[in-house]
């Protein structure tokens, strides 16, 4: 608060000084007062002190008193002779010209006078012998400085022995306060301008003085801590309440370190009245006495509020950006062109397990598992490529290692390396899933590879099951059927042969044997159809359902032509899946079986036909899931409905010898029709004829 | 009946030999050949060893007046220590013995049987019927293709020094 103590103190210097003129004036008056009263006659006598000897110029009723007034008062008072000479001087006027005042007497006034303002002095010489003159002259001291004077000549009476009175008063605090005023206007215009300024810069100015506590602020300042003119309390203490709670201990702590250094620097915030913060910056320097003792803090205040937003902004903009680096999820490093990290983020530490201190600054290289990998992205890096989901093993802290892809390239200024820009995923856990995915199924083969071996095996052990089953059948058909023919051919030999020898009786018991002879050894043919047709590998293959049931009839041509059979084929049939001869062998025994199941001096008639079927289930990837339904039906004895589930199964025959039937026939064509993927069932009731239908897919 | 063909035909002066383990079947066959008024002569032997014997020369077959090399060999299976299917690999392996018409004639009615014994060379294949009466209408139908059918001269080469083992 230069400007303002600057005016101040001016003010109280122009103040002091008005008060001293006034003074003086008065002085002056009452001077002119007394010497009028000298020359009126109300002083009788004046002593004047000389060098040597004591004059004494009685006044008439001149006294002490009179005298020590003279001798005493502030401005300088002589007697000149007529030439000039100084007759008398009071201690006043040694003082002014710093000359003792006994030396002073006996010299001419004129000497001290400034030689261009001498003339002055004769004019006031001249018109002071006749009564009075007064005028402004410049006095040289005795050591050479001029003084500005205010001189008074007043004529003296004769008798007195003195010609002139002299009153010589000091102008120079007049001409001090003069100069002053001026420069107090300039400083007027210039602290205008100050003030100006700091209200365009929004600085405010204050001035602490220490010794009292008084704190004086202009209305700048006032107005920046949201207080108006003349509102802030003046003290310490009260701007130590306006500062923010948050920064008063650092400021204040500032302050008590400006006061030991000589320079204040500081930033905080103040509330306003209206509650809205606002931040000022401050600056100010220590004023100390000779001794060093601080006596003022003298200084400015900046409001920064804006910048401070800006600089907050900015700040807070920079540590959201470096939140969002840091808890990225990919990690990230910068490196040097040496390889040298420079900075990495938290994600990345993490990943590694290591702190900022055991990664920041050191090399690459103490990270990387592969030596050569790392030397290939590096090289890459400086050859300005771009590296693209490298994979990268790196070492954790732990000792663990992480599969990471890499992607990095390098900011390039001016064509110089600054560093690195590398971002890292962990792969490790993708990467550890596709290697238990890859064991699972490697496992999993293995298990259907061991699946599939023990099913060979038990495939194999099945496949050696069936041939012995299927040899012992067939040795027990053959072996059985060994000694079966010897039984038929040497009962027909008997009767052959040897008829002449049998009665009828004989030749009977020849007969029956060679009629169960035939009977068992249909019998053993229908088991080893049976057993065939349930054993034997079937593969289904599109077969033409008319062709079979033709190669049918041609093959029970004799059995037809027997019993003067009619066999009807009602074309056209559609092709099946069918296993060709199982599919012969079930229209065998369907169609001989009507032949066969005939009351007596019926004549036999078969019909064949057959029927689209909707589609059952799924199908089979080359079927198109419709089913053919096969009709064999005849003219026959029929059977009961409580029969038709049974008739179905091995050995159930319904009827006696009389028909030649094993039991077997049926059972085979069921068997037969199930393994082709089929099904079979028979419509009938007694004395109404059968009809048998199997199902079997439409090729 | 009379041949209608050349001098190649079968007649008298040629033989068939039955190779049969069953007296039984045997005893019928030569029974139904009979019946059936067969020219050539048959001759009979009881197993697989036998049969193999009997087409080398060996022993007691070695007199080749009396135990002609046949120009049919009707030949069963089923038969103990070497099978019919035995016989059969090893007459198609010997020169002098390839020309020999061989007719399986066994019991079997599998597929397998009849695949195997035309695979190894058979001439054909019958099924042994149940009754007399079908046997004897079948040696007739034999006896028939016997006539009509001519057969190449049998050109029997020196015996192989190895003895044949069974098996």
């Amino acid at each position: 608060m230069k400007a303002v103590s600057t005016k101040d103190s001016a003010k109280t210097r122009l103040e002091a000084l008005q008060a001293e003129n006034s003074q003086l004036r008065l002085r002056l008056e009452e001077a002119e007062e007394t010497l009028s009263a000298i020359r009126s006659g109300g002083i009788d006598a004046v002593v004047v002190e000389q060098a040597g000897q004591n004059q004494i110029y009685t006044l008439a009723g001149a006294d002490r008193p009179y005298r020590l007034f003279v001798e005493e008062m502030h401005q300088g008072a002589a007697t000149l002779q007529a030439d000039g000479t100084i007759a008398w001087c009071n201690r006043q006027l040694g003082l002014l010209l710093k000359l003792p005042q006994t030396n002073l007497m006996g010299m001419s006034l004129r000497g001290f006078v400034r030689p261009e303002d001498q003339p002055i002095y004769d004019h006031l010489l001249r018109e002071g012998k006749a009564q009075s003159a007064r005028a402004e002259a410049q006095l040289r001291r005795a050591d050479g400085a001029l003084v500005p004077a205010f001189l008074t000549f007043n004529a003296l009476p004769e008798d007195c022995g003195s010609a002139i009175g002299v009153l010589v008063t000091d102008l120079t605090p007049e001409r001090r306060h003069e100069e002053l005023s001026a420069n107090h206007t300039a400083l007027r215009a210039s602290e205008d301008r100050l003030r100006r300024a700091h209200q365009v810069a929004r600085i405010g100015t204050f001035e602490w003085n220490i010794q009292t506590g008084q704190s004086t602020w202009d209305e700048d300042l006032e107005a920046m801590y949201g207080l108006s003119p003349g509102g802030f309390a003046s003290t310490q203490a009260a701007w130590e309440q306006l500062i923010h709670p948050d920064d008063r201990a650092e400021t204040l702590r500032r302050v008590s370190h400006a006061l030991a250094s000589g320079k204040f620097e500081g930033e905080w915030r103040t509330v306003w009245p209206d509650g809205s913060t606002h931040w000022l910056a401050g600056r100010a320097i220590v004023l100390r006495d000779e001794s060093g003792k601080p006596l003022k803090l003298f200084g400015v205040n900046i409001d920064v509020t804006e910048s401070k937003q800006k600089e907050e902004a900015l700040l807070r903009a920079e540590r959201e950006l470096r939140e969002f680096l840091e808890n990225a999820s990919v990690a990230m490093h910068w490196a040097g062109p040496d390889g040298r990290i420079i900075w990495a983020n938290q994600t990345e530490l993490n990943l590694l397990g290591y702190t900022r201190e055991e990664y920041i600054g050191h090399h690459l290289s103490e990270f990387h598992l592969e030596q050569p990998i790392l030397e290939d992205i590096l090289g890459r890096l400086s050859r300005g490529d771009t590296l693209q989901d490298y994979a990268a093993r790196l070492c954790c802290k732990d000792g663990s290692v992480r599969d990471v892809l890499i992607n990095s390239n390098v900011l390039w200024e001016d064509g110089r390396f600054m560093h690195t820009r590398c971002f890292t995923r962990d792969i490790t856990e993708r990467k550890q899933t596709e290697e238990a995915l890859r064991a699972a199924q490697a496992q999993l083969e293995e298990h259907a590879r061991q699946l599939e071996t023990r099913v060979a095996e038990r495939t194999s052990d099945l496949q050696a099951i069936n041939q012995q089953l299927e040899a012992f059948v067939y040795s027990i058909a053959h072996d059985l059927r060994a000694p079966l023919r010897s039984m038929q051919g040497f009962s027909e030999l008997l009767l052959e042969s040897a008829k002449t020898a049998l009665n009828e009786q004989g030749r009977d018991l020849a007969r029956r044997i060679s009629t169960s002879a035939q009977f068992m050894d249909a019998l053993l043919q229908d088991l080893l159809a049976f057993s065939r047709v349930a054993q034997q590998s079937i593969e289904l293959t599109p077969v033409r359902l008319q062709t079979v049931v033709r190669s049918v009839i041609v093959r029970l041509e004799k059995e037809i032509g027997d019993k003067t059979a009619q066999v009807e084929l009602v074309e056209p049939l559609a092709a099946v899946y069918a296993h060709e001869p199982t599919l012969g062998q079930v229209l065998y025994n369907l169609i001989s079986n009507g032949l066969k199941f005939v009351a007596p001096g019926v004549v036999p008639h078969v019909r064949i036909r057959g029927e689209d079927r909707p589609a059952q289930g799924p199908a089979p990837a080359d079927a198109n899931g419709k089913f053919v339904r096969v009709w064999v039906e005849d003219n026959g004895i029929g059977i009961a409905p409580e029969h038709h589930q049974q008739i179905f199964r091995l050995f159930t025959r319904l009827q006696g010898s009389a028909y030649g039937g094993t039991g077997v026939g049926l059972a085979i064509v069921q068997k037969g029709v199930e393994r082709m993927g089929g099904g079979v069932g028979v419509e009938s009731s007694t004395g109404r004829g059968s009809r048998f239908w199997f199902d079997l897919r439409r090729a | 009946m009379a041949p209608h063909g050349g001098g190649n035909c079968m007649d008298e002066k040629q033989t068939i030999l039955l190779v049969d383990d069953s007296e039984d079947d045997l005893l019928l066959m030569k029974h139904a050949c009979q019946a059936a008024h067969f020219k050539p002569s048959v001759v009979t032997v009881n197993d697989g060893e036998a049969a193999m014997a009997y087409l080398n020369g060996d022993a007691p077959f070695a007199d080749r007046e009396r135990y002609p090399l046949p120009a049919v060999m009707l030949l069963d299976l089923n038969m103990p220590r070497v099978s019919g299917f035995d016989v059969l690999a090893w007459v198609r392996t010997v020169p002098g013995l390839k020309r020999i018409s061989i007719i399986v004639f066994s019991a079997s009615t599998r597929t397998e049987d009849v695949e195997r014994a035309f695979e190894m060379g058979a001439n054909s294949y019958l099924v042994k019927p149940c009754s007399l009466a079908a046997l004897i209408a079948m040696m007739c139908c034999l006896r028939d293709w016997l006539e009509y059918n001519h057969f190449p001269p049998l050109k029997e080469s020196p015996k192989p020094v190895e003895e044949v083992t069974a098996g």
